[in-house]
C-alpha cells in the first residue's frame, strides 16, 4: 500500500509546535483525509492512500489556503514540505495582535504590540516606529490596570468614527496569548472536521501550559464541537477563573451550567458567574460576546418571573458590542468612539453613506483624559486609559496607506 | 385535536422509529394590525403591512422541499406550512397551509419539535420569512397579529435565537437547520418593555451530545432585508440553489449538501458579493451554533462551472499583469487575459487550477503556476505579488 507523509518544517522566526489542519483531497475535491500536522515536528503518521495524484491544503488563519500537489506511486511515500509555501513571517501570516498585561508593562513588551489598520497588521516598534504606518518616538505613559481594551493607531479626525478598539489579553509577554489566539483563529477558519482533528493537540498543550487564555480558546472550541469535553474542562475553568480576571472563563462555566439537566441551584450559580463575567469587562475572544448573550438569554428564560434588572441591562450592553464587533477577528475588536461606547451602527451602513455616526464620544474621552490625545499617535485605553503614546511635536497626520 | 402537518410521506408513521426529514415553513406576508400600531411606535414605522415577498419566498422554498429535496439517510417525512398572504395575493402553494397566527406558530412548532425528536437521525429544517426585530440581543420573529395588543407586543412575536439554543440540547435530531429570512434591525428602547419569549419553553428531552446546528440569516445584525414585490427574496433564491447542489461538495462519490458545506457556501456567496456592500447577497450571515460531525441535509447535483474572480494584491499589479489559468489535468488550452485594472471575472469548472501572472514591469515578481482550488458555489482568489 502506498502512503503519503506530511511534514511542515520549522518556520523562520519560530512558531514550531503550532498544529495545523492539513486536508488531503483528490483532484475532484473529494476529501481523502484530514490530519493535524505540527509545525517543526517529525513527519506525521503516514496516511495510506491508493497510488494517484493528491492535493494537500494547509489552512492558515487570515491567509488563502496553501495548496500543493503530490504524486503517490505504488509502495512509495510522497512527502510534502509545506514550509516552502508558507509566508516567511509567521506573525503576519497569523494576523496576530498581542496584548498587554495586568502588571506594569515593560518597554520590551511594547514591541510585541500589533495594530491593525486598513486591513493590514503593523507592529509597533519603539526603535523603528510603527512599521509602515507612522513613526513613533518619545515617551510613553503606561498605567497599570487589567482591563486594557483599546489599541488603535492615530488616524486623522475624519477617520475617528472608525477607530477600532481591541480587547487586549491578560497574560504577560504574549506568547501564550499568541498561541491561544492563533489556535482559536485557526479553529474558526476551519470546518469542524478539521477543527476536531486539532483538538487533541490543543488539549495536550492545555495540560502543560495552564494558560487562562488558552483554556478559554479551547473552551469555546469544545463548546461548539464537543459538549462532553467542555464539561471535563469545568474544574480547570473554576480553578483558573478564581485566579485571574478573565470573563471568558466564567462565561464558559456558566454556559455548561445552563446546558443539560439544569437544577435551580445550577441556574442560580450560572447567574452569579455571568454577573462576575460582566464585572470583569468584555470577553477576550469575540466568540465570548456571542456566548455571553446566549447564556444571558437562557438564564432569563430559566429565571422566568424573577425580576433581575441586571440581565436586561447586560443584554442591552452586550448587544451593542455584538453589533459593533468585527466578527472576522479572534480577539474582541469593535468599532466605536470610546471603549464604553461601541458604535451602534454596523460599519457597512456608514461605508455606504447612509448614516454616519456622530463623534459624540471624542469630547468625553478628551475631557476624561489627556488633552494631548489629539496629538497622540496611538492610543490604547480601557476602563481606564492604559497606554498613550505621544509624539513630541505635532505633525501632519496621514492615513496609513 | 392537533392539526396534521400540511404534507406527510405516505410511508411515514409517527410512531415508527426511522430517520426522516421534518420541515416547518412559516411565511408571514399579512400584518393587519401593524399600520395602526406603527403610528404609535416609531420603532415599527418602517414595517410594511403587506409583504408579497414572503408569499413568493414561502412558495419557492416549499416547492424545493416537495420536489428536489433528496436525502437517502433521512427522506422527507413531513412538511408543515403556515402562511398568511395579503388580500388579493394567491400563494399558489402545492400543499394546504394554515394561517401564521401566534397560536398557530406555537402549535406548529410544538408538533414539529415532537416529530423531530422521535429519532436521533432526524433532520430538522425550519424556515421563516416575515418581519424580524431585535430586542435585548434577541432575534425576534413575528406572527400575523403582531401589533394587535395595544400594550404588549410579546404575545405575537417570539425570541427565535433562544428557541434555537433550547433546541440544541433539547431535541435529539442530529441535524438542525434554521433559515431566517427577516430583518435584524438594531435594538430600540421602545421594544425593551416587551418580553418576547421563545417558541419552546421547556424541552422534553435532554441530549448529552448535541448534533450539528446552524442558523442562516438573510442579513447581518443591525441591517434590514429587502425584496422585490411579488418575488422570492435573494436569500431564499440562493438558499434553494445552494440546497440543490451549489452548496455541496463531493463526498463518498455523491454530491452532498451538509451542515459543513452549506454554511461555508453561504459565506462564500456573501464574500463574492462583498465588493458591492449594498447588494442583498453581501449581507448573508451564518452562525454555526453547534458543529458536531457534519450531517447530510440533501443530495444535490454537481454544478458544471462556477463564477471565479481573480485579483492581485497590490491591486495596481492587475493593470500590468498578463494573467493565465489552466485546469490541472485538463486538456484544454490556457485561459488568458491581458493587463486591466479590474479583477478577472470568469467561470471555471470545480477542481484544482494553476495561475500565472507575468508582469511587463520589473517592479513585480511573476507568479508561476500557483495552485488553488475552485469550489462551489463561487470563488474569489487574491494572489499576493511580491515587489522587487
Amino acid at each position: 500500500m502506498s502512503s503519503l507523509s506530511l511534514r511542515i518544517a520549522p518556520l523562520p522566526g519560530g512558531v514550531s509546535g503550532f498544529p495545523m489542519a492539513v486536508r488531503v483531497r483528490r483532484p475532484d475535491l473529494e476529501v481523502v483525509a484530514v490530519e493535524a500536522v505540527v509545525v517543526g515536528a517529525e513527519p506525521s503518521m503516514p496516511i495510506p492512500v491508493p497510488p494517484g495524484e493528491y492535493f494537500v491544503e494547509a489552512a492558515i488563519p487570515g491567509r488563502p489556503a496553501v495548496t500543493t500537489s503530490v504524486r503517490v506511486d505504488e509502495d512509495a511515500e510522497g512527502v510534502i514540505d509545506l514550509a516552502r509555501r508558507l509566508p516567511a513571517d509567521p506573525g503576519r501570516a497569523l494576523s496576530i495582535a498581542v496584548g498587554a498585561s495586568p502588571e506594569p508593562i515593560r518597554p520590551s513588551t511594547l514591541t510585541r504590540f500589533w495594530v491593525r489598520s486598513n486591513g493590514a497588521w503593523h507592529r509597533l516598534d519603539r526603535r523603528s516606529g510603527v512599521e509602515g504606518v507612522v513613526g513613533w518616538q518619545g515617551p510613553c505613559l503606561v498605567q497599570q490596570g487589567f482591563r486594557f481594551t483599546v489599541l488603535s493607531p492615530s488616524w486623522p479626525e475624519s477617520a475617528w468614527p472608525d477607530l477600532k478598539w481591541l480587547r487586549v489579553g491578560a497574560e504577560v509577554g504574549g506568547s501564550r496569548l499568541l498561541a491561544s489566539q492563533a489556535m482559536l483563529a485557526h479553529m474558526r477558519h476551519l470546518d469542524h472536521t478539521a477543527a476536531r482533528v486539532l483538538l487533541e493537540h490543543v488539549y495536550q498543550t492545555l495540560h502543560r501550559e495552564h494558560s487562562p487564555s488558552l483554556l478559554a480558546a479551547v473552551g469555546y472550541t469544545f463548546a461548539r464541537t464537543d459538549s462532553w469535553r467542555l464539561r471535563e474542562l469545568v474544574p480547570e475553568l473554576q480553578k483558573l477563573g478564581r485566579m485571574v480576571r478573565l470573563p471568558d472563563l466564567k462565561i464558559l462555566e456558566a454556559w455548561t451550567l445552563l446546558q443539560g439537566k439544569r437544577s435551580p441551584m445550577a441556574i442560580l450559580e450560572a447567574g452569579a458567574l455571568l454577573r462576575r463575567a460582566i464585572g470583569e469587562g468584555l470577553p477576550l475572544y469575540t466568540e465570548g460576546l456571542d456566548y455571553l448573550a446566549r447564556a444571558l438569554r437562557l438564564y432569563r428564560v430559566f429565571r422566568e418571573g424573577e425580576a433581575e434588572p441586571w440581565v436586561a441591562t447586560s443584554l442591552r450592553r452586550v448587544e451593542a458590542y455584538n453589533l459593533a464587533a468585527d466578527w472576522s477577528e479572534t480577539l474582541t475588536v469593535f468599532t466605536g468612539l470610546h471603549p464604553d461606547r461601541p458604535r451602534t451602527l454596523p460599519p457597512w451602513l456608514a461605508e455606504v453613506g447612509k448614516r454616519k455616526p456622530r463623534r459624540a464620544g471624542l469630547a468625553d474621552l478628551m475631557r476624561a483624559r489627556v488633552e494631548a490625545l489629539r496629538d497622540g499617535l496611538v492610543v490604547a485605553a480601557a476602563d481606564v486609559l492604559a497606554l498613550l503614546f505621544q509624539r513630541p511635536q505635532r505633525a501632519k497626520r496621514q492615513l496609513p496607506s | 385535536m392537533e392539526p396534521e402537518p400540511s404534507w406527510q410521506a405516505p410511508d411515514w408513521q409517527p410512531d415508527k422509529a426511522e430517520a426522516r426529514t421534518h420541515v416547518l415553513v412559516i411565511g408571514v406576508g399579512d400584518y393587519p394590525y401593524l399600520p395602526d400600531r406603527a403610528k404609535k411606535m416609531l420603532a415599527l414605522s418602517s414595517l410594511g403591512a403587506r409583504l408579497t415577498t414572503s408569499v413568493a419566498s414561502t412558495a419557492h422554498f416549499v416547492q424545493w422541499v416537495l420536489a428536489p429535496l433528496r436525502n437517502d439517510a433521512a427522506p422527507l417525512g413531513s412538511l408543515d406550512v403556515l402562511l398568511s398572504a395579503p388580500e388579493g395575493v394567491t400563494p399558489g402553494l402545492p400543499v394546504p397551509a394554515r394561517e401564521a397566527t401566534a397560536d398557530g406558530l406555537r402549535t406548529a412548532f410544538r408538533n414539529w419539535y415532537r416529530r423531530c425528536s422521535q429519532h436521533h437521525g432526524n433532520v430538522a429544517i425550519f424556515y421563516y420569512v416575515g418581519h424580524g426585530l431585535t430586542s435585548h440581543a434577541r432575534q425576534v420573529i413575528t406572527a400575523q397579529e403582531f401589533g394587535r395588543d395595544d400594550l404588549d407586543l410579546s404575545p405575537h412575536a417570539f425570541d427565535i435565537k433562544t428557541t434555537i439554543d433550547l433546541m440544541r440540547d433539547g431535541c435529539p435530531a442530529r441535524v438542525q437547520c434554521y433559515f431566517i429570512d427577516a430583518c435584524r434591525p438594531p435594538s430600540n428602547v421602545q421594544l425593551d418593555p416587551h418580553d418576547f419569549q421563545p417558541l419552546l419553553r421547556a424541552p422534553q428531552h435532554n441530549v448529552s451530545a448535541p448534533g450539528a446546528q446552524f442558523i442562516a440569516y438573510s442579513v447581518y445584525p443591525g441591517t434590514s432585508a429587502r425584496g422585490i414585490e411579488g418575488q422570492p427574496t435573494a436569500f431564499t433564491r440562493w438558499l434553494v440553489r445552494l440546497l440543490n447542489g451549489e452548496g455541496g461538495t463531493q463526498r463518498n462519490r455523491c454530491w452532498e449538501v451538509t451542515t459543513e458545506t452549506l454554511p461555508a457556501a453561504i459565506r462564500r456567496v456573501a464574500e463574492y458579493h462583498a465588493l458591492d456592500a449594498t447588494s442583498d447577497e453581501a449581507k448573508f450571515d451564518v452562525e454555526v451554533t453547534t458543529a458536531a460531525r457534519p450531517g447530510l441535509i440533501a443530495l444535490g447535483t454537481k454544478p458544471q462551472t462556477v463564477p471565479l474572480r481573480l485579483g492581485l494584491s497590490p491591486e495596481d499589479a492587475l493593470a500590468l499583469g498578463h494573467l493565465a489559468l489552466r485546469e490541472v489535468g485538463a486538456s484544454t488550452d490556457d485561459d488568458q487575459r491581458g493587463p486591466a485594472p479590474e479583477p478577472w471575472e470568469t467561470r471555471r469548472s470545480i477542481g484544482y487550477h494553476q495561475f500565472w501572472a507575468r508582469f511587463a514591469s520589473p517592479a513585480f515578481v511573476d507568479i508561476e503556476g500557483e495552485l488553488f482550488t475552485v469550489d462551489s458555489p463561487m470563488r474569489c482568489e487574491t494572489f499576493e505579488v511580491a515587489s522587487r
